[in-house]
């Protein structure tokens, strides 16, 4: 340990060698109480952890028989403490009544991944985006192939679009389990809507037919003009609803985007931005302004804007009820329905943008954790989390059903939307095509920087942006 | 420090004996200067930043890149007049934020410049007046019977209608706009090249048939048409309108025929599928602009002109425009005008230059300011690429002569046209301030932005500067 760490006064380490010694005696203790709903027997770590900070402080101390958790990626699990109990931290304590667990979010206390490797101490489990940590260069988390199997953990229940996303990231292994998906829906102003008298968007509706309303929703009115339709454009592509990946799944090393399928997506949104007066800003022009008809964005979005007090810190909630009163977006006034379609009967919606559990290579109670991520996998905690808002992973169609019933400032609005259709599937490239690495493809300079700041055709944004990654693909290939 | 102070003692004991010598040798008007040694001090009081001689002429620079960057510029654009024609007169130029001079620091340390080179239309009340130095210059002009009517009327209209009956400031540089054009471009479109007297109507159809994309191999390339930064377009526009009631103070009009004129002659460049509004860099930093409107320290920026810029800025631009491929590539015309046969072109982005209130040497800054608006000065300042505020054709001639970088592109577009003469209001509609309000919101906020219609987006700056003036009023603020 660290010098650093012990030099704050007397009592202070008094108190470290007491919890040390406490520790220890614990440890026998707490392997016993495997059979209770603890520690896993076997499991555990030999003392005390510290997470130390940049000048040697001590940011966390975890006990021997402490179940470490790290989140990352969720602006509710970030902003509120009470969503973390709702949402985690209650299932895990009334199945495991014995087991202690800290939860810790991303620079909470400061503490970043930077902090473990300096500290040597890691979490045991870690929540952050599935698609976010590939095979190729993980170092960090394990291949839970053997857990899945040891305790017959059956993958099939879980959405096949999530899965095929943590299999061509595994490359032959499973690197997460997947846990909820911030998926994306459309937000439309009723206001708006009827101040033109068109018809409130529907499931099934046709990305032809949202055009069609973006034009007529496009109009001035006194001293404010309205926009149709604003959807991000970054993730239209990279979550896109035909699950096309931007890399070839035949060839090595090689990004792929001037296909005919690439093509039409971009145009299909491309269309929406040449509208004259529906220039892409971002989707505050819906919530923040007021002044747009339709967005796409995410669930967490829509638990922000409910507001609901244990997602919502107040000075949020006062600011956006500040916002609200001056745009005139009060409940009731807009409602949500799934995104657009590309062809008409299809109930496609975007690849999910899909949170999962990794475990450490380091963890030394990897099947405490197990156990804890089966337990969040369950039916019941599922369904319990969909009633709180949060869209989870499995087939059974009782999560859709139960979404946000426990939410107040949920209710009127057409909840079925959440779950409606079904998450475009990406294809599971074998190792021998991902090739050298997972290449990082920036999908967002295809319409931000070509189509929009340069001015490209969307076709030839896509052609641009291909042959500048393999030309700096080949390029690192030679070196 | 003990050496610096005794440095100090022996100046000042310097500067006393050698007062009464240079009085005599005529470099000083008679009976002015000051009474001992003049520091400027840092904010907080605790440096000295720069010392001044008794009969030291302290002149400030502002708004200027060029005297900014390069040592040699200011004794080739400013120091070598001074020194021929007073050779016994000491004067020191201080360019803004040298050694960290603000005018904060005049404050802090009670020693304001003699003479300040300032933008009339912005700065005469932000700067000048809210530091206190707005002194009328018409007793001075009528003792040396300096003839205003050789000066640019509109530069002039400029001066009156900031000075509010009196003359604030004498004009002396302009900051023009000039129209740069890519041959290589519309040479590809077989595109006959710009002009002087061009009109926007013809601009815009060379704008359409130059914007367009070529594939070569593996390059692919979007070229836009035309780029005018709208901030600048609209606030110096070719109408010479300003912002503001003629004949009513504190009001903001731009809800008229003629405004909303200058503002769709622009717009309708930028609704050009592939001619979005990005910046005028892109004309030479990707080759992707066939025409684009910029100043003239752009046109020495660019030309590389060596006196005016750093080593490594003129490497930088070099680079930027051989990868580009317009090294070489282009020339200069005349803005577009309005209408055909108009050769109107911006109002004047012109400096000018204040005898401070404070100055001990204000008759003496007089005859320098005098001597710097000279037939003589203001041609050999434009034969060193600076466009003076004289313009007698022989002056308009010899723009750019001595700069060999210059040479080979079409020079007389600098001088060409008149510059937009803008209505001088009464000093009761002018009022003692000047309302710096967000007339870049039209453009780069409401229409680029937020997709607004030029009317709606008139209307609404309109209603909300008016407003903002409103509420700066009832604050106690008078501009």
């Amino acid at each position: 340990m660290s010098k650093t760490g012990i030099t704050r006064s007397n009592s202070f380490s008094l108190l470290l060698i007491i919890g040390l010694v406490v520790g220890l005696v614990l440890v026998p203790v707490v392997l016993v109480q495997a059979e209770t709903g603890g520690v896993v027997e076997g499991e555990g770590y030999d003392g005390v952890r510290r997470i130390y900070g940049d000048n040697g402080e001590v940011l966390l101390e975890l006990q021997p028989d402490e179940l470490f958790i790290f989140t990352m990626n969720s602006k509710i699990l970030e902003k509120s403490k009470p969503a973390r109990e709702k949402l985690i931290g209650q299932y895990i304590r009334e199945k495991f009544p014995n087991l202690k667990f800290r939860i810790v979010d991303w620079d909470e206390n400061g503490i970043r991944e930077a902090n473990f490797e300096k500290s040597g101490v890691y979490p045991d489990l870690w929540f952050n985006l599935v698609a976010n940590v590939s095979a190729d260069k993980n170092t960090m988390f394990i291949d839970l192939t053997e857990l899945i199997d040891k305790y017959g953990f059956d993958l099939s229940r879980i959405n096949e679009a999530c899965m095929a996303i943590v299999k061509d990231r595994g490359l032959g292994q499973i690197l997460a389990i997947p846990f909820q998906i911030n998926d994306y829906i459309l937000f439309y102003n009723k206001t708006i809507f009827d101040k033109k008298g068109v018809a409130y968007p529907y499931a099934g509706m046709t990305y032809d037919e949202a055009y069609a309303k973006a034009r007529t929703l496009t109009f001035g009115e006194g001293i404010t003009m309205y926009k149709g339709y604003a959807q991000h454009p970054d993730f239209y592509l990279q979550q896109n609803q035909l699950g096309l990946v931007p890399l070839s799944t035949t060839e090595p090393n090689k990004v792929v985007l001037t296909t005919p399928d690439w093509i039409d997506l971009a145009d299909n949104l491309a269309r929406f931005y040449e509208i004259r007066g529906n220039k892409w800003n971002s989707t505050d022009d819906f919530f923040v302004l007021g002044t747009a008809a339709m967005c796409v964005d995410t669930i967490e979005r829509l638990l922000q804007v409910t507001l609901h007090p244990e997602y919502v810190s107040a000075g949020d909630i006062q600011e956006w009820q500040r916002r609200f009163a001056q745009n005139g977006l009060q409940p009731g006034t807009w409602d949500i329905a799934p995104i657009p379609q590309l062809k008409e009967g299809d109930a496609s919606i975007y690849i999910p943008n899909v949170l999962g559990w990794f475990i450490t290579e380091q963890s030394q109670m990897k099947e405490t954790a197990f156990q804890v991520i089966m337990h969040l996998l369950s039916d019941e905690v599922q369904i319990a989390r969909s009633k709180d808002g949060i869209k989870g992973v499995l087939n059974n169609p009782e999560l859709a059903v139960n979404y946000g019933v426990n939410i107040p400032e949920l209710q009127g609005l057409d909840l079925s939307a959440v779950y409606w259709g079904k998450n475009a599937v990406i294809p599971v490239r074998d190792p021998e095509v991902v090739g050298y690495t997972y290449w990082k493809v920036d999908l967002w300079k295809v319409f931000r920087q070509y189509v929009f700041q340069d001015g490209y055709r969307p076709e030839l944004a896509l052609k641009k942006v291909e042959t500048e990654h393999n030309q700096a693909i080949q390029q690192q290939l030679a070196q | 420090m003990r050496a610096s102070s005794k440095l100090t003692i022996m100046m000042l004991a310097l500067a006393l004996l050698l007062l009464p010598a240079s009085a005599a040798m005529a470099a000083l008007v008679e009976g002015e200067g000051y009474s001992g040694v003049r520091k400027i001090l840092s904010e907080d009081g605790s440096q000295v930043l720069l010392e001044l001689e008794p009969d030291e002429l302290f002149i400030f620079v502002t708004n200027n890149k060029i005297m900014e960057k390069s040592q040699v510029a200011r004794e080739r654009l400013l120091g070598q007049y001074i020194r021929a024609r007073f050779p016994d007169l000491k004067f020191r130029i201080v360019v803004w934020d040298d050694m960290g001079i603000r005018e904060k620091n005049f404050e802090a340390s009670g020693v304001y410049p003699d003479m300040v080179l300032e933008l009339i239309d912005r700065n005469t009340t932000r700067t000048i007046k809210t530091y206190g130095m707005d002194w009328d210059l018409t007793p001075l002009i009528e003792k040396y019977n300096f003839d205003l009517s050789r000066i640019d009327e509109a530069s002039m209209a400029i001066v009156y209608d900031r000075s509010t009956g009196g003359v604030l400031a004498i004009p002396f540089e302009i900051n023009d706009y000039i129209l740069f054009y890519n041959k290589a471009i519309f040479d590809k479109r077989n595109e006959t090249y710009p002009y002087a007297g061009m009109t926007y109507d013809v601009a815009f159809t060379k704008t359409r048939k130059l914007t367009f994309d070529e594939e070569a191999g593996e390059k692919i390339m979007s070229y836009k048409g035309y780029q005018q930064h709208p901030d600048q377009y609209l606030k110096l526009n070719q109408l010479g309108l300003i912002p503001f009631s003629l004949t009513e103070r504190d009001k903001v009009v731009l809800d008229t025929p003629e405004w909303l004129e200058v503002v769709e002659n622009l717009s309708r460049f930028y609704d050009i599928r592939g001619n979005s509004w990005n910046k005028t860099d892109d004309f030479w930093q990707k080759g992707n602009v066939a025409m684009a409107v910029d100043h003239i320290e752009r046109l020495l920026q660019v030309a590389m002109v060596e006196d005016y810029w750093p080593a490594n800025e003129r490497e930088q631009w070099l680079k930027w425009q051989t990868d580009a491929g317009v090294l070489g590539n282009w020339d200069i015309a005349p803005i577009p005008v309005m209408f055909e046969g108009d050769d109107t072109i911006y109002r004047p982005n012109v400096t000018g230059w204040f005898i401070t209130k404070q100055s001990q040497m204000k008759e003496t800054a007089f005859q320098v300011i005098m001597h710097l608006l000279s037939d003589e000065v203001q041609k050999g300042r434009a034969m060193d690429g600076m466009k003076g505020v004289i313009m007698t054709p022989e002056i308009a001639a010899a723009y750019g002569k001595n700069l060999p970088e210059l040479q080979g592109l079409n020079l007389e577009a600098v001088y060409w046209g008149r510059n937009a003469v803008q209505p001088i209001r009464s000093p009761e509609v002018a009022g003692s301030g000047y309302w710096d309000i967000a007339l870049w919101k039209v453009y780069r906020l409401y229409i680029v932005q937020q997709g607004y219609l030029p009317e709606i987006a008139l209307k609404r700056v309109e209603q909300e500067e008016n407003q903002w003036i409103q509420d700066q009023i009832a604050q106690g603020k008078q501009w």
